[in-house]
């Protein structure tokens, strides 16, 4: 695949954009746990609470 | 590989606008009405435009300007159309994929000669014309673009002919083959294989009196235009 | 007053509903109605209900489209720019400013949605999108900022959520849930709050770049055209400018509005409407300067097509609206930085307004003269555009709709931050700086 196809053919433009949303998605997930999991060693009650952030 | 162009030779165009009138017939062009085509809604993928008249009686001067897509080469409105719904086929012709298109009108924008148009509302045709509609030609739905196919459903039908009787298509079959071409009567237009030197299309584009229309842009159209002397 | 009294001030308004508020509420909902109504019949009888024609493509929905982006970058600038060079005056209103990012974002993007021919067919932007398009690069990055503002905005919030679900028992039960799950179970901690700035502090680098990219991508939709006008390599930077000229003075607005209604007189000080003062002067400056840049450029040139367009501008069909534009950008709001504003809110906040109408009108004649002077056509067929009331509903609905959740907001979420300013936690972070 050459670079201008990558910028011509149609679907590869939508990739690109659902994989950047997508990939944003998963970051900002991971930053929020891991904020979350600050000062913490035993089960936080928001796991407790069923709360699907696992 | 066909490279398919136009040539129109301003010289001889008397401005009667049957190739507007015949390519609306053709190609099921709407119908905008009175009203509508005064808030500049009407629809016309040929269009004769006229300059303004220079000089005095009696040495008058105008011209009459046919105009239709330009099917470039390097066309801006394939360039940014998001879902490719206006394309560039393998013979140079740009076409439309109108149950893709989503109606953003980036390609009419972008567009330098101002040929697309849109379909503001359900296309209508007053009530004897919609039993004359062609049946070779898909209808188009309210909400998308729309511009000159090079009547494509004709090329399309004269190669399958062409095939089925196991030869290429000849010069002198295209020359007329558009329904704007076949309909003039000063026999000012004419079609064919840019890539073929021997063409019609060819030789007369390399008249020189031949000249393109905003040439300098780049986006390199294949309509050419010959002066009038 | 001490902490704790400023806390008491700042939870106040989320106990209780006034009437004035209802009916303030009710009275937006009405237009934002208006608006779906007037939408519903655009969808029924298709974009012909607009003023939009050929060679007037795109009006005022694309107008809209810009300039609730650009109202945007407002919030971004205060909470994220500000933030990264340590200018802690804007913290009583980071989160003002960068609610109005979140909730104007939206409504940019439900503008060009509106806009859309096929409406139903949006998905095939997913399916088909073509990298080359400058529509799909506003997708990324308009999602993108969109995305990014609210997960900002959030985590932002999160500490004072947790102090709502702490602090306010009174509330009725769906209001203390609400506050429960939202709250994520966030207990203050030291080390949470330093993970905390860490991740905002890395999201304020990121925002800021991102601003820049997203203002210039949308006037790229315009730029990457060969229209006369818009052809223009200064396009970019412009747009960027003006947006957050034109955000800065919404949180002027905001900042007087929000003072008003949860007298929050001592919180925001006329020191910090002295700050937002002269930031506006350097962007009213800035903006003057592109604005020059520009036409003398273009005027000097003299070329045919760029000529046709500049005179619609300067005398010709949009001349009132061109000069009225300058004022109210320029003229007006500098007499008053320089003048009425330094002791006066109320001054500020018309400065405010004055340059956010000024900015909007800026946005109209960007994109609709040059449509009326395209380059093949201006000689044989000029074009006119005049917005038809179906525009305006859907413009008002979308000014309605975006000071409905502001407002709904502010009436259950305390919009001056808490925990940023509290000295328990910047007690927490100077002790991870040792």
């Amino acid at each position: 695949m050459t670079i201008s196809e990558v910028f011509t053919t149609p679907g590869i433009g939508g990739i690109i954009t659902v994989a950047v949303l997508l990939g944003a998605a998963a970051i900002y997930l991971g930053l929020t746990r891991w904020i979350l999991q600050g000062g913490r060693e035993e089960e936080p009650p928001w796991e407790r609470m069923g709360w699907p952030f696992e | 590989m066909p490279r398919w162009g136009m040539v129109i030779d301003l010289d001889k165009c008397t401005g009667c606008q049957s190739c507007s009138a015949v390519c609306r017939a053709e190609n099921s062009v709407p119908f905008a009405g009175p009203e509508q085509a005064a808030l500049g809604r009407a629809i016309f993928w040929q269009e004769v435009l006229e300059r303004e008249v220079l000089g005095h009686y009696p040495f008058l001067e105008t011209q009459f300007l046919p105009r239709l897509c330009m099917h470039c080469d390097n066309p801006p409105c394939v360039k940014v159309c998001p879902v490719g719904a206006t394309f560039r086929n393998e013979e140079g012709v740009v076409l439309m994929d109108y149950d893709r298109c989503i109606g953003c009108r980036l390609c009419a924008t972008a567009c330098p000669y101002g040929v697309r148009y849109f379909n503001w509302s359900v296309p209508q045709f007053p009530a004897p014309l919609v039993q004359a509609l062609n049946p070779d030609v898909p209808l188009r739905p309210k909400g998308v673009v729309e511009k000159c196919t090079f009547c494509i459903h004709r090329l399309e039908a004269a190669k399958a002919s062409a095939a089925e009787e196991g030869r290429e298509l000849s010069d002198a079959e295209v020359v007329l083959l558009t329904a704007c071409n076949q309909a003039c009567p000063a026999s000012a237009r004419y079609f064919g294989d840019l890539d073929d030197p021997e063409s019609t299309v060819s030789r007369l584009a390399r008249s020189p009196r031949a000249f393109l229309f905003l040439e300098e842009l780049g986006t390199e159209p294949r309509v050419y235009y010959l002066k009038g002397e | 007053m001490t902490a704790q009294d400023e806390e008491t001030l700042l939870l106040a308004p989320l106990t209780r509903t006034s009437r004035r508020f209802v009916l303030f509420m009710g009275l937006l909902l009405a237009v934002v109605v208006g608006g779906a109504l007037a939408y519903l019949r655009q969808l029924i009888d298709g974009l012909v209900v607009t003023g939009m024609n050929r060679p007037v493509y795109w009006g005022v929905y694309i107008v809209n489209f810009v300039f609730f982006i650009g109202l945007a970058h407002s919030g971004t600038f205060i909470s994220a720019i500000l933030r990264l060079v340590g200018a802690d005056w804007r913290k009583p209103l980071a989160r003002a400013a960068e609610a109005i990012t979140v909730f104007s974002i939206p409504f940019g993007a439900a503008s060009i949605l509106i806009d859309l021919g096929r409406v139903d067919r949006t998905l095939n932007v997913f399916f088909y999108g073509r990298f080359m398009s400058p529509l799909i690069w506003d997708v990324v990055s308009v999602g993108l900022y969109l995305f990014s503002s609210v997960v900002f905005f959030y985590l932002s919030l999160l500490p004072d959520i947790a102090r709502c679900r702490d602090r306010l028992t009174d509330v009725p039960r769906w209001q203390h849930q609400m506050y429960r799950v939202l709250a994520l179970g966030w207990q203050d901690h030291p080390e949470r709050y330093r993970r905390l700035e860490k991740v905002l502090g890395g999201m304020a680098v990121f925002m800021a770049m991102l601003v820049v990219i997203v203002h210039t991508v949308v006037s790229w939709v315009f730029g990457m055209t060969l229209q006369p006008g818009w052809h223009t390599a200064i396009l970019g930077p412009f747009f960027l400018v003006g947006a957050i000229f034109s955000g800065s003075g919404a949180v002027v607005v905001a900042m007087a509005v929000l003072r008003r209604a949860f007298h929050l007189e001592e919180v925001l000080t006329l020191k910090h409407f002295n700050y937002m003062r002269k930031l506006l002067i350097g962007f009213t400056l800035v903006w003057l300067y592109f604005m020059v840049a520009e036409y003398l450029t273009t005027f000097y040139g003299q070329e045919v097509e760029e000529m046709l367009v500049f005179w619609e501008k300067f005398t010709g069909t949009y001349a009132i609206p061109f000069w009225a534009m300058f004022t109210l950008c320029f003229a007006v709001p500098l007499v008053i930085f320089l003048t009425k504003g330094k002791r006066s809110i109320g001054w500020m906040v018309a400065a405010g307004l004055s340059i956010n109408v000024g900015m909007w009108l800026e946005r109209y004649l960007v994109i609709v003269p040059t449509l009326t002077r395209p380059r093949l056509l201006s000689e044989l067929a000029m074009g006119t555009y005049t917005p038809t009331w179906v525009e305006w509903a859907v413009t008002a609905a979308c000014f309605a709709g975006l000071l409905f959740l502001y407002a709904l907001f502010t009436r259950f979420f305390p919009i001056i931050p808490i925990w940023e300013r509290s000295e328990e936690v910047e007690a927490y972070l100077h002790e991870a700086e040792e």
